[in-house]
């Protein structure tokens, strides 16, 4: 640029031109060289140059040069910022220096000023830029080719410009580092694991913190928090709930400026916080970065082993098994936010289950009791095997996982997701430790690795508890029984043989107290049938048989002579020694059961006669058949007694009946049987005439009253049983023994029971024969009626007519043909009749008669009553079983019979079509009808209907009144044919 | 033959059609016999009697809907000139009794011959009862009412007369 004068106004005009290109431009080259041009064009100078230092190797760099040559541009690139050039003076001074390259005086020790000197400049200046702080940062110098030295108001435009440039220097180098920094930590914040993030807090009037914005946030953000675009969002909307201490520490942070390190955790988010937050930028913008990491996990275990630990304690404290299932059971709940927490009994041999506990929130439904659940009914059978196989069961949502057989039984229990730790003790599933929800959950890992944990222990401590009860109880009702029954208490040692009796023990045997016993005393104490019976049980107790357990029974005879029957129990306690089941000792109890084995004996006895009596009981009452009845009764009574022989007579109007003997050779029998009707009435029998006084259990067994009996000889002892009620006398049975008479009141009462037993079942044949005949009886009589009735009538009626012929023959001999036939309808008829009723007299007849025949029987004598016009259409040759053949049969018979009674018809029709395993039956007449809503009776439609259904057939009847009735018969039911 | 000037109006009630038919028919040979009317229960007889005013009517015991003996008793009150004959098949001693009390005139078995039966109606005509020799025996069994009668002729087959 060459070189020009410049006016103060121009001189100004550059220096602002300078500035906006120092503030607009980036590019600091331009920059610098902007610089150059105007420093050059103040000081009316030639050449010139920018150097910055390298304050790392503390030297200048040449930036920019304008008026050099390529070799000096070369040779001043980076010159040592230590050196005596004018530049290295005025930074070392911080103050402008000048030089006259031509002065004889400096020292030109790197031969600088000879270049200069050689590209023809004589003087130059150096302006040092400096930093606010004070420290130089770099220069700019401008060369002349003469010797000029600037005037006072260029050297202060010069200043005026070193102040700006070095300004914005230091501005752009700030920028520059800035922006570098920022990359770094960017950088940093993107790729770490932990979260960070930058938030602007809110505050109200009173600083207090109200609410904080996501700035920014970096990528593990989201992963740590579980929040989504947090960016740009309030911390209030993103976490509804979220906890006041955040808003507290962060806005004590943003405004005092002091960061925070802790831990917290927050419900809503459900996580826990490992925390670093600290102030960033200025006061004012309220800003706080926040670095952290998640340690719900961590935090979780810890509550675990926390919650462990606790119920161990819980385990020392309680001791009743019933307080620890539900002390644990709340707490397990309560810990793994629950609503239900239970202990399962299982037993799988049966594969039922009881739930025995059942901890719960307030207000659910209660599970436990003693209600058995089949396993089946919840578990699929894999499922099951697995629990056997004592593997935890995790389900998270009962209604869709395939594993449970019926969800709807889980379901009913208040269950939807449960997890199920199955204890196996012996190879045998015991137990269950078992948490659930009623709704679906997804159990996490350490909740399940928890359970599995706690299920051990818990089945340990209620083992050990139950033990210790057990162990108590045994041991309290042990001392009650000894104290409450006199019971006497005694202990062997097997090692030294001593032995301990306590007082009562001595009272039992009938000897004094506090002598010596030994085992050999106790043996020849006791009754010699007993002793060694009792001394063999209590050795074979030792060897460890029926787990070292005995009872013994044996008398002793007190010093008052009465005889004492005593019980002794024995339990023996091993020790294991080398290997070795020892006894080691003895205990055992003794009881005075003298009175209960008398009421034993009376016990069994009565207890055998019931269970006889039962069994005659439904002997006699298993039939009706008098016969059977008698037979059954002889037999019955051995079971009672023991008899030799014995007979039931039964009787009506006193004269004998039926005779039935027992175990009576056949000339005994023959014999009383004639003896009984020698007698004719029986009543004159003084045994007999004994039992119709008493009507009751007689036991003869006076040989002298024995011989008025009966008839027989060697009769040792005889029961008479009436067979009678109060009114009516039936029979006799007798029982006769010939070989004792060692009998008793236990035997009558037998016996007694017994009568009462057969009266009824005698009685009951005999109304059923009465019944029966009766019945038969009936059945005849109306057979007898309706022969006369039907068949009676006809003939009648065409002897009449036959009667009347001669004299019609003279009077209207025309009129004969037509009389001849309806005397042969009649006729026939009758004929009909006849067979129809000798059918029904004789029903497999009816079974084997074609069904064509047995209608055509029907229809003549239809025709014989009246003067219906009947058409039989038979169609096919129906095959038809057995019930089905009568049950057409009897329907066709009603609809004609109702067609003779009722219809006053004057034509019917009667169609059938038939075949193998078909049949269409079609009764129509024109007669009057009926109503078929006035459920009629006496029509016989019921019997029709029912009849019908037996072989589910379809019958429809229908009927119009003055049309006429159609009775429709199809079988099977559905079929076309 | 002996023949009444006047012609017997006489009304035959039976369930049976054919009976009713063949009785119908065959009196009608007899000049002196009319039948004027027929019915088949004991209503439709006390209709008829009230109706035709016959002289006399065969009856029968056992019908449905309304039975030959309380029509009797009927017709015995609205309409005492009608003589009626009980003509049934049953002979047991409480219905010839509940008959004869109801006021019939004549109890006859169907098993009479048609010469009798003739007779018998023209008896009745005459105010003369006729017990049938069953009915008798039965009564007899029975011991009770007695009424007059003319002993019936064992029927012969073609009555001439």
């Amino acid at each position: 640029m060459p070189l020009q004068a410049l006016t103060d106004l121009q001189e100004m005009q550059i220096l602002h031109n300078l500035s906006l290109q120092l503030i607009s431009e980036d590019n600091i080259q331009v920059f610098y060289e902007a610089l150059l041009a105007a420093a050059i064009a103040l000081t009316h100078a030639d050449a010139g140059s920018v150097q910055m230092l390298d304050k790392n190797t503390q030297t200048l760099l040449l930036l920019s040069t304008q008026g050099f040559s390529s070799r000096m541009t070369a040779h001043f690139a980076r010159v040592q910022a230590t050196s005596h050039t004018p530049c290295g003076i005025a930074l070392a001074t911080g103050m402008r220096a000048f030089v006259d390259f031509d002065d004889p005086d400096i020292a030109d020790d790197d031969g600088s000023f000879k270049m200069h000197l050689e590209a023809g400049y004589l003087s130059a200046q150096s302006t040092p830029l400096l930093a606010r702080s004070g420290e130089a940062i770099g220069m700019f110098s401008t060369h002349w080719r003469t010797h000029y030295r600037p005037n006072e108001r260029e050297l202060q435009s010069l200043d005026l410009l070193a102040r700006q440039a070095a300004d914005l220097i230091e501005r752009a180098d700030a920028q520059t580092a800035l922006r570098k920094s920022e990359e770094k930590y960017r950088s940093l914040f993107e790729s770490i694991d932990a979260g960070f993030c930058v938030v602007e807090l809110l505050f109200d009037d009173q600083q207090t913190p109200i609410d904080y914005r996501f700035l920014e946030v970096n990528p593990a953000f989201e992963s740590q928090t579980g929040l989504h675009d947090a960016v740009g969002k309030w911390a209030r909307d993103l976490v509804p709930g979220l906890e006041s201490h955040w808003f507290e520490t962060y806005g004590n942070v943003a405004l005092t400026g002091e960061s925070a390190r802790f831990e917290n955790s927050s419900d809503p988010m459900q996580r826990s916080f490992d925390v670093y937050a600290f102030r960033v930028g200025a006061a004012a913008e309220r800003r706080v970065a926040i670095l952290f990491n998640e340690i719900s996990e961590r935090k979780r275990r810890e509550a675990i082993t926390a919650f462990l630990a606790e119920v161990s304690d819980d385990f020392s404290r309680l001791t009743k098994p019933d307080e620890i299932m539900q002390v644990v059971g709340a707490k397990i709940g309560k810990f793994l936010n629950l609503t239900r927490c239970h202990f399962i009994e299982v037993d799988d041999i049966t594969h039922t289950a009881v739930i025995t506990h059942d901890w719960h929130l307030k207000g659910l439904l209660d599970i436990s009791g003693s209600q058995i659940y089949r396993i089946a009914d919840f578990f699929s059978d894999e499922l099951y095997r697995a629990a056997r196989a004592g593997d935890m069961v995790v389900i998270h949502n009962a209604l869709s996982d395939p594993r449970i057989s019926a969800p709807e039984n889980v379901l009913a229990l208040d269950i939807c997701a449960f997890i199920l730790v199955p204890i196996i003790k012996d190879g045998h599933w015991r137990f269950v430790v078992s948490i659930s929800n009623p709704v679906p959950r997804e159990w996490r890992p350490d909740e399940i690795e928890l359970m599995r944990e706690l299920a051990a222990r818990i089945w340990l401590r209620l083992e050990r508890a139950r033990a210790e009860e057990t162990a108590r109880q045994i041991e309290q009702r042990r001392l009650m029984a000894i104290e409450a029954a006199g019971i006497g208490d005694w202990d062997f040692n097997p090692g030294t043989g001593d032995i301990y009796w306590s007082p009562r023990m001595y009272e039992l045997h009938g000897l004094p107290n506090g002598i010596k016993i030994t085992l050999d005393m106790i043996v020849s104490l006791a009754h010699p049938d007993d002793g060694p019976l009792v001394l063999e049980a209590h050795n074979q107790a030792m060897t460890g048989a029926n787990g070292g357990k005995y009872i013994g029974h044996y008398r002793v005879t007190h010093p008052d002579g009465q005889v004492h029957w005593l019980e002794s129990h024995g339990d023996v306690v091993f020790e294991k020694r080398s290997g070795q089941r020892i006894p080691v000792r003895v205990m055992g109890t003794v009881m005075d059961i003298t009175a209960r084995k008398q009421v034993e004996g009376i016990e069994l006895d009565r207890r055998v006669l019931a269970e006889a009596l039962r069994d005659t009981a439904e002997e006699l009452g298993s039939t009706l058949k008098l016969q059977d009845v008698l037979e059954h009764a002889l037999r019955s009574a051995h079971e009672l007694i023991r008899f030799d022989a014995g007979y039931i007579v039964l009787s009506a109007q006193d004269v004998m009946t039926h005779f039935q003997g027992e175990a009576l050779i056949s000339r005994e029998e023959q014999m009383l049987t004639q003896w009984h009707r020698q007698h004719g009435t029986l009543s004159e029998l003084p045994l007999y005439q004994l039992g119709n006084q008493r009507r009751k259990v007689i036991l003869i067994n006076d040989a002298r009253q024995l011989k008025q009996t009966l008839p027989l000889r060697s009769l040792k002892a005889l029961f008479l049983l009436p067979i009678a009620t109060a009114k009516d006398i039936f029979g006799y049975m007798v029982l006769i023994n010939r070989t004792h008479n060692d009998f008793g009141e236990t035997d009558i009462a037998a016996l007694q029971a017994f009568a009462y037993q057969l009266t009824t079942a005698i009685n009951n044949a005999q109304l059923f024969v009465q019944a029966q005949e009766l019945a038969a009886l009936k059945e005849r009589q109306q057979f007898a009626r309706d022969l006369h009735d039907a068949v009676s009538q006809t003939l009648f009626t065409a002897s009449l007519m036959t009667e009347s012929l001669p004299k019609l023959w003279r009077q209207r001999s025309n009129e004969i043909p037509e009389l001849l036939i309806d005397i042969n309808r009649l006729i026939r008829g009758a004929q009909a009749e006849m067979r129809t009723l000798l059918l029904e007299l004789r029903p497999a007849n009816l079974e084997t008669t074609p069904l064509k025949r047995l209608l055509e029987q029907l229809i003549d004598a239809l025709r014989g009553r009246k003067h219906t016009d009947i058409v039989l259409m038979f169609e096919g040759e129906p095959v038809l079983p057995q019930p089905v053949h009568m049950v057409v049969y009897r329907i066709a018979q009603e609809a004609l019979n109702n067609i003779t009674k009722h219809a006053h018809a004057d034509k019917a029709w009667v169609m059938v079509r038939g075949d193998k395993g078909f049949l269409e039956l079609l009764i129509q007449d024109n007669g009057a009808g009926f109503a078929l809503d006035e459920a009629k009776t006496g029509l016989g439609l019921q019997m029709m209907r029912e009849r019908a259904h037996e072989i589910d057939a379809l019958l429809n009847v229908d009927s119009r009144i003055g049309e006429g009735t159609r009775v429709r018969l199809q079988w099977p039911k559905g079929s076309q044919g | 033959m002996t023949m009444n000037s006047n012609i017997i109006r006489v009304a035959i009630v039976d369930d049976n059609d054919m009976i009713r038919f063949g009785m119908s028919i065959s009196l009608d040979v007899y000049e002196d016999i009319e039948i004027v009317g027929e019915a088949r229960n004991g209503r439709q007889a006390i209709e008829l009697c009230q109706r035709l005013k016959p002289d006399v009517l065969l009856i029968d015991l056992i019908m449905p809907e309304m039975d030959g003996v309380t029509a009797i008793r009927h017709i015995r009150k609205a309409q005492p000139e009608v003589r009626c004959v009980a003509l049934t098949s049953f002979d047991e001693a409480s219905l010839i009794q509940s008959a004869l009390a109801a006021g019939a005139l004549s109890y006859l078995i169907k098993n009479l011959s048609l010469e009798a039966l003739a007779t018998a109606i023209r008896d009745a005509h005459a105010g003369k009862g006729t017990l049938a020799p069953e009915a008798e025996e039965a009564l007899d069994d029975d011991a009770l009412l007695h009424t007059p009668h003319a002993p019936l002729v064992p029927g012969g087959t073609t009555g001439v007369g």
